[in-house]
């Protein structure tokens, strides 16, 4: 039995896990999302790819609002900044999608650098209206940069093959996507153990008592807000390149909200938390349409409310998930681990 | 589990469903549809939905396609282009034989990478997209004139029968369809020589549009073009009766539609608008309003508007090919007998569909109206002419 | 200068209708420390109750007005009781979200119950034409103008010298330390959301009066949004001020810039005013101590 978190080495505390059981279940869970092409088509299977893209996404925002505590509210600008990045770099540069996507990511963390530097100085829900503020005048920017963008018309994204996997092919898409997805939640869930990772967390609690320990406010903000754009960009240009024609609606302002549900609804902090909740949102239609379906309403479009009721229900659920876990899906999972762990004690 | 062994069952018919053709049985035919349904954009999309059941249920009544039953399935995409795909591919997963119900121009053309690759007979209603066509794909039809045609009959007309003194303006939206207003615009401009002031550009979903016209006014403009989407001609009438410009204005189809007339009534001021199906109120909609009386629910019927004579006339033309195919019922067939339909009776609604064009698209004629929305009319005041 | 004039004065209507929300906006921050992101919602679904209550009884426009005030008030306090009390203890994140919930929840309901078809607010006022020299304007937005500056004056007062606005005043100020007094602050924080509705059903009157009763008037509340944060977030009076200067730059930028930088003016000045003063013009600032 785990009886604690007591650690007694460094090699120990940076390791990834300090448990072998964690390995197994990840390479289950990895196993699982190789396999789950065969297992599943169609519209699951693009639903799946939707919820890697968005659970990317996620996880960018996450080292910002999870680990330092800012709330940005900047997300479809960044994802517009990414999709149109990878999309021009494709189409306009001939580049392959394997430089392409990464490039795509540099440059919305280098570009989102032009709001986060005057912004240091703004504290909590501040941020958040810059940054959307930011969001707004970016996708202004794309609207009107016509020659550049295509403007209203959109941008239509050539069907490539991103190592050897056609975009334009479901499944060839979703591995695409686990691919990325995979290295970024390894990427940052090294980062979180590193030095940067621990001056971040230490910003959040206290940014003062961290500036007396001799951690450089301004650095690590800075880099907080690169690393961050630079991980949604990319899940921006998955988007991009899963839609393969992009416009700016596409990246309208319900993105920056619906990313901060899906971080609330995980969890804040952690990168499985942030998988979790972006995979509960993608879901939450599904759910509510089954939902629906259990009480006879089914959309063949003889009711006409039967949307509406929809939309109502998602809003319904995510008051609920906040009552009942305000820690979110993550903090139910550490809930029933502890449970089954400590059983037959009390928690 | 539940999931998995959907998912499972999913693939099996999945994998058997490719050998047929989709969205066919021995007795049912199935119809999709990717609509706006919830929200505030959802006037066109249950307006276009009621109107292809009307003519899915008119069919049924005469015992269907060849003894098919036809029915249809409807995935709502809100408006958001993203979710437009991800219906459309849920449509395909369920099994759909064509698609009549496209969206907004932005859905359309986030769903057409998949139209294409599966070859899916497509027809186009709601929002007239060039996209659609432009390059020209067999398996994809549209009802329904350009913007550009329809704006332009309006500057025809005001020229001739209006002639103001002043230049001609346009103030449009910022998007694909304001484009195509302002080169509606431009076009008639250019083609009769008459003098313009440089197009105003607004963000969509504005309300307010005083300082536009202000602006307008200081270049004493003769009349005025409004490529907004419903609220934006009352909205504008409004900050025009505000500064007394008494002008000739040239709007979209849906500033004939019932709200629009509301809306825009405490101003005074009346204004044309333009389409290429008559105005639902009039008498040549009459055997359709008898028709959707006849198969629609109460619900149903508030929610029709000029969106389901267009939908309607679509859905026809898709199963009237249908009907022509016989017991060959393929996709390819029904694309191919899409393009052969020259003269399909309309019942008044618009000009004879004829799809034997170069565009794929039938109903391109344009009627003009003089809408009164103090009467509460909307009177035609040409014929449907066709300015291609 | 007739055209300046004119683009000022247009500014400052719609610049009254955001002010009004802003309001709303700031009166919960000021006492709870809550951005409430429905109060765009909230104003429409308040307006749509007020105006379906208002049919029956054939009301015109000074009692609608009466009525959305009531109707706020409840809907305000229903909020509050079932939706925010609960998280109390919560992190502050967590309770936004929540408002966000919310939204969603009103969003749908509106057209549910409602439909989606826009409809216009009528009375004798809407359409007469009135003149200021050179400057012209219809009985709506002087109607909605007046409110506005009425409404500033009413929540300034009611901060400033009454009982309960000066317990507010210190629940906000210093939580604890007002409990020790002996105030309720679970009372006033319950009491903010019912002014802040009610104020968003004045709000709501004048927007279907000088636009129209619509089932996205709620996307008002995002441009109200920068008005509130320019004036500070907690200062009631501020972001009613902040709503101007964001309404008549938006029109004056219209008016001599255009390319549709109307609907981001306002944005663009934020980011400015921020840079500046991260707490907005009329923010408190807040002392850190270690």
């Amino acid at each position: 039995m785990r009886t604690g978190h007591a650690v007694e080495t460094y090699p120990r505390l940076l390791a990834l896990t300090t448990n072998p059981v964690t390995w197994a279940w990840v390479a289950v869970l990895l196993i699982g999302l190789v396999a789950l092409p065969w297992v599943v088509s169609g519209h699951l299977l693009v639903v799946s790819t939707s919820i890697l893209i968005a659970a990317v996404g996620v996880v960018g925002l996450n080292v910002l609002t999870g680990t330092t505590g800012l709330i940005s509210l900047g997300q479809s600008g960044f994802l517009a900044i990414g999709g149109y990045a990878c999309g021009l770099l494709i189409k306009e540069v001939g580049l392959p999608a394997e430089a392409a996507i990464p490039l795509a990511g540099l440059i919305t963390g280098t570009l989102s650098l032009l709001i986060g530097i005057p912004s240091l100085r703004l504290k909590g829900l501040y941020l958040a209206i810059t940054t959307l503020a930011a969001s707004l005048i970016i996708t202004h920017i794309i609207l009107y940069a016509e020659p550049l963008t295509g403007g209203p018309f959109g941008l239509r994204i050539p069907d490539v093959s991103f190592v050897g996997l056609r975009i334009s092919d479901p499944v060839g898409m979703y591995f695409t996507a686990l691919i990325v997805a995979v290295l970024v939640a390894l990427f940052v869930n090294n980062l979180m153990r590193a030095r940067s990772g621990r001056a971040w967390i230490a910003l959040r609690d206290h940014d003062i008592a961290a500036k007396s320990m001799g951690i450089n406010l301004v650095s690590y903000k800075l880099l907080a807000f690169f690393v961050s754009s630079s991980i949604v960009g990319l899940s921006g240009a998955l988007m991009a390149m899963q839609l393969r024609f992009i416009t700016s609606d596409v990246f309208g302002l319900f993105l920056s909200i619906e990313a901060l549900a899906m971080l609330l609804v995980g969890g804040v902090g952690s990168v499985a938390g942030a998988i979790l909740g972006a995979a509960f949102i993608v879901l939450l239609p599904e759910i509510a349409r089954n939902l629906l379906e259990v009480f006879g309403w089914s959309g063949d479009g003889s009711s006409t409310h039967v949307f509406e009721i929809r939309a109502v229900l998602t809003g319904v659920i995510i008051i609920v998930m906040l009552r009942i876990e305000p820690d979110g899906l993550i903090g139910l999972w550490r809930k029933v681990k502890r449970y089954w762990l400590q059983w037959p004690l009390p928690i | 589990m539940k999931l998995l062994k959907l998912a499972v069952l999913a693939t099996v018919l999945g994998g058997a469903a490719t050998a047929e053709t989709p969205g066919v049985t021995d007795s049912t035919i199935t119809l999709g549809a990717v609509l706006p349904m919830s929200g505030p954009a959802s006037i066109p999309g249950l307006g276009s939905a009621a109107g292809s059941r009307v003519a899915i249920e008119e069919v049924n009544a005469k015992g269907g396609i060849n003894g098919r039953k036809v029915q249809m399935l409807i995935e709502d995409d809100g408006y958001v282009p993203s979710r437009a795909y991800q219906g459309l591919v849920k449509l395909m997963d369920d099994g759909i034989f064509a698609l009549v119900g496209t969206s907004g121009a932005a859905s359309l053309v986030a769903m057409l990478p998949l139209i294409d690759e599966k070859e899916l007979p497509t027809m186009v209603t709601t929002s007239v997209s060039r996209a659609a066509v432009e390059p020209l794909r067999p398996y994809v039809y549209m009802v329904g004139a350009d913007y550009e045609d329809m704006f332009y009959a309006q500057i025809k007309y005001i020229s001739e029968h209006d002639k103001p003194e002043g230049p001609y303006a346009v103030i449009r939206q910022d998007d694909d369809y304001g484009a195509l207003v302002e080169a509606g615009v431009m076009m008639a401009v250019e083609k009769l020589g008459l003098p313009s002031v440089p197009p105003v550009r607004f963000k969509r979903g504005q309300k307010d549009f005083a300082a536009e016209i202000l602006r307008l006014r200081t270049q004493k403009i003769g009349a005025l073009a409004v490529g907004g989407v419903i609220a934006e001609t009352p909205a504008v009438m409004k900050e025009l009766a505000k500064l007394r410009m008494n002008i000739p204005t040239a709007n979209p189809h849906t500033g004939a539609i019932g709200m629009t007339l509301r809306l825009a009534a405490p101003f005074g001021m009346t204004y044309y608008a333009a389409d290429y199906v008559t105005p639902i109120d009039s008498d040549g909609a009459k055997t359709f309003r008898e028709l959707s009386a006849q198969f629609l629910s109460e619900e149903e019927t508030k929610s029709l508007n000029r969106f389901s004579l267009a939908a309607y006339l679509g859905t026809k033309a898709v199963l009237a090919a249908a009907e022509m195919c016989g017991d060959d019922l393929t996709q390819a067939c029904v694309s191919a007998k899409l393009k052969t339909i020259d003269n399909l009776d309309s019942g008044g609604l618009s000009a004879p569909l004829d799809f034997t064009n170069d565009k794929n698209t039938a109903a391109r004629s344009v009627q003009v109206f003089a809408v009164n929305p103090m009467e509460g009319t909307v009177v035609p005041v040409t014929d449907f002419v066709s300015y291609r | 200068m007739d055209y300046f004039l004119n683009l000022v004065a247009s500014g400052l209507i719609f610049g009254a209708i955001y002010g009004l929300i802003a309001i709303g906006f700031a009166v919960i921050y000021k006492t709870t420390g809550v951005v409430n992101f429905a109060q765009g919602e909230v104003m429409m679904f308040v307006l749509y109750f007020a105006w379906m209550v208002g049919a029956w009884v054939d009301a015109p426009l000074w009692q609608l007005l009466l009525i959305a005030v009531v109707v706020g008030m409840i809907f305000g306090a229903l909020l509050e009781r079932l939706f925010i009390r609960p998280m109390i203890g919560q992190s502050q994140f967590a309770i936004i979200m929540t408002t966000v919930g919310v939204a969603i929840i009103l969003r749908g309901l509106v057209p549910l119950f409602w439909g989606v078809e826009s409809e216009p607010l009528d009375s004798p006022i809407k359409s007469a034409l009135f003149e200021f020299g050179p400057v012209l304007m219809l009985g709506d937005q002087i109607f909605a103008l007046a409110f506005f500056i009425a409404i500033s004056l009413a929540v300034w007062v009611f901060f400033r010298f009454s009982r309960i606005g000066v317990a507010m005043r210190a629940a906000a100020h210093d939580e604890t330390a007002a409990l020790l007094m002996g105030i309720n602050v679970r009372r006033l924080q319950g009491l903010s959301w019912m002014i802040a509705s009610a104020v968003s059903g004045v709000a709501g009157v004048c927007y279907a009066l000088t636009v129209s009763r619509a089932a996205d008037m709620w996307q008002i509340g995002f441009q109200a949004f920068p008005a509130t944060i320019l004036g500070g977030l907690d200062a009631p009076l501020g972001s009613a001020f902040g709503s101007i200067v964001v309404g008549v730059t938006a029109s004056l930028s219209e008016g001599y810039i255009g390319y549709g930088l109307k609907e981001i003016s306002g944005f663009v000045i934020i980011i400015a005013v921020l840079m500046l003063r991260p707490y907005g013009l009329f923010g408190e600032k807040e002392l850190e101590r270690v």
